[in-house]
């Protein structure tokens, strides 16, 4: 079978598992960065030096797993584009931290309230740069051009029979000030001003929407992430969480899904108390990506005839277990959550994920 | 008045905390009854939060809350504090530098009757012991968010034990990560998945419930 061959096959086998039907088998997606460059005994601050880098590590380790793994999740790394997302600064390996220190957002009040008002009478896109480059220190020019090459990112994987299961990110809006804001100050200002972060946060979602449309037209992608991950149920009463979270998470899947492509719904946390919402998205379209907080068996309980679910085997598992005993959750869970299983890690593979668990996981689809 | 108070500070109210510890200070009420109100209110938050009335979103505004009210009492609130429950060195592991779990953690053992020594972020264990030999707490609370730093983790219990300082204090920890695995992993003697939880196992470990 030729590498172009087996991509199709594998996109086949991924298009099945979303509309809700019975593929071949389950497919295994990656979602990793920084296992891949401990895997391929590459410094973290060498990987992280540009997304070009990262993109060439992840191909070379993912190759190394073999032709059972299906894709990845992201053609680059996440450390470098996190400010992107969260609008906060990241300490970077080689940088701020030791060589090989993974990533960390440097989370602090950094967005002031007044910085709302700014959002709301000039716009996100102005603001966005000027505040990432002058606040954050962000080289905001560079990521762009970087991210210019995306598509050649992808065809490294595409040209080596792997998919890049989720070409386009996105969060949502959230995230910007849950991040810039810090999470204590941004829910201190749900009860001190909702009216205004909602209008702010509207006027972040009509811009990131506009955007998230012209890049699902650009890249034609078959999923697209979608993080909403610091908006978890256990976070918010529910009262806050309708308005501030799950009003911008339903609104963009409804747009990634009326692009054409499905929305793979990121979800890290416990979400557990509303995963009767997910019912309102349309049923085959998206996939519920989740970290194993939010319990797996629950999710199919609820959610198993409506979308797919991707997960779970836990970064504590990967690092600190054995591989039988991550052989023996994947296997159970390939079994028991069916043919609308994406099996995968729980939120990405830490970097001290030991190789040989990696390659139990993916022997629960392919056999040991 | 202090119901009034305590019942405010449990439903948020921080217009009505904040003038009724205004109003109470200024009648030269002893700062160890507001405070004792308000810790009644803090209690009852905590309560809501175990029955899921209320979440993440409620604790953190009621902390602050009660820290406002606290600021009120300026210096005649650190002299209250002869009342502690207890005293907690809490700390992020070293190679990590995440803070927001455990600033969350620190507060709301803070607005619940315990002394809280914030060792920071990326902590060297010399840092913790250090801690451990001049505050004496009863419990020694470690923080991570990466899973990269559970070596961290283990490796400050081993230099607590080692410096013969084990048996002075229980150990938790706590993270986005950690479990009953990374407990054992670790050698800590408990693990807390909220700061509500947190709350409750400092308060058994030193004999209040």
């Amino acid at each position: 079978m030729t590498n172009a061959e087996l991509l199709a096959e594998k996109k086949a086998r991924l298009a099945k598992v979303i509309a809700l039907e019975k593929p071949d088998r389950t497919p295994v997606i990656l979602m990793e960065d920084s296992f891949c460059a401990v895997h391929m005994g590459v410094k973290l601050s060498d990987f992280c030096s540009s997304l070009k880098r990262e993109n060439e590590v992840m191909v070379s380790s993912v190759k190394a797993m073999g032709p059972g793994v299906d894709g990845i999740t992201a053609p680059y790394g996440a450390g470098n584009l996190f400010p992107l997302i969260f609008a906060t600064k990241v300490k970077l390996p080689g940088k701020e931290l030791p060589d090989n220190t993974l990533w960390q957002l440097d989370e602090r009040e950094i967005m002031t309230v007044d910085d709302y008002d700014t959002i709301i009478d000039k716009g996100w896109g102005a603001f966005q740069r000027q505040y990432l480059i002058e606040k954050i220190n962000y080289p905001f020019d560079s990521m762009m051009e970087q991210l210019g090459h995306g598509q050649e990112f992808i065809n490294n994987f595409e040209e080596a029979g792997y998919l890049v299961y989720s070409p386009v990110v996105a969060a949502t809006v959230n995230e910007q000030f849950g991040g810039g804001r810090s999470l204590p100050k941004f829910m201190r200002d749900l009860f001190k001003i909702p009216d205004k972060v909602e209008a702010a946060l509207d006027v972040i979602q009509a811009e990131t929407v506009a955007v998230l449309r012209q890049q699902i037209r650009a890249f034609k992608p078959q999923v697209v992430f979608l993080s909403p991950a610091r908006g978890a149920s256990a976070f918010f009463s529910p009262k806050l969480w309708e308005r501030f979270v799950w009003k911008y998470l339903k609104a963009t899947a409804e747009v990634i899904i009326e692009e054409g492509a499905a929305a793979d719904l990121h979800i890290d946390g416990d979400w557990t108390r509303d995963l009767e919402y997910f019912k309102e998205l349309p049923k085959g379209k998206c996939i519920f990506e989740t970290d194993g907080t939010t319990d797996i068996y629950k999710i199919k309980e609820v959610l198993g005839d409506h979308m797919a679910i991707k997960g779970d085997v836990s970064p504590v598992l990967t690092s600190l277990g054995t591989p039988d005993e991550v052989y023996a959750y994947a296997s159970k869970i390939v079994r028991d959550i069916g043919p609308n299983l994406i099996l995968s890690s729980g939120c990405s593979l830490p970097p001290n994920a030991k190789v040989e668990n990696v390659k139990a996981m993916i022997s629960a689809v392919t056999g040991r | 008045m202090y119901d009034e108070i305590a019942t405010a500070l449990s439903e948020l109210d921080e217009d009505a905390v904040l003038n009724g510890v205004k109003d109470l200070f200024k009648k030269g009420v002893p700062p160890i009854d507001i405070l004792a109100a308000l810790q009644k209110g803090m209690e009852t938050v905590g309560k809501k939060f175990e029955t899921k009335e209320y979440f993440l979103s409620e604790l953190i505004m009621s902390a602050d809350i009660f820290k406002s009210a606290t600021d009120i009492l300026g210096d005649a609130f650190t002299s209250a504090e002869s009342g502690k429950l207890g005293t907690v060195v809490i700390g992020t592991v070293k190679d990590d530098v995440h803070d927001i779990g455990k600033n969350i953690v620190a507060t709301v053992l803070g607005s619940n009757g315990f002394k809280v020594i914030d060792l920071g972020v990326d902590t060297p264990h010399e840092k913790f012991i250090e801690a451990i030999k001049e505050y004496h707490p009863q419990i020694v609370g470690l923080s991570c968010l990466l899973t990269s730093a559970f070596d961290s983790m283990r490796d400050t219990v081993a230099a607590i034990e080692a410096a013969g300082l084990r048996n002075s204090c229980k150990i938790l920890i706590g993270g986005g990560p950690t479990d009953e695995k990374v407990r054992e992993y670790a050698k800590a003697d408990g693990v807390c998945m909220s700061a509500q939880e947190a709350v409750e196992a400092c308060k058994k470990i030193v004999g209040v419930n």
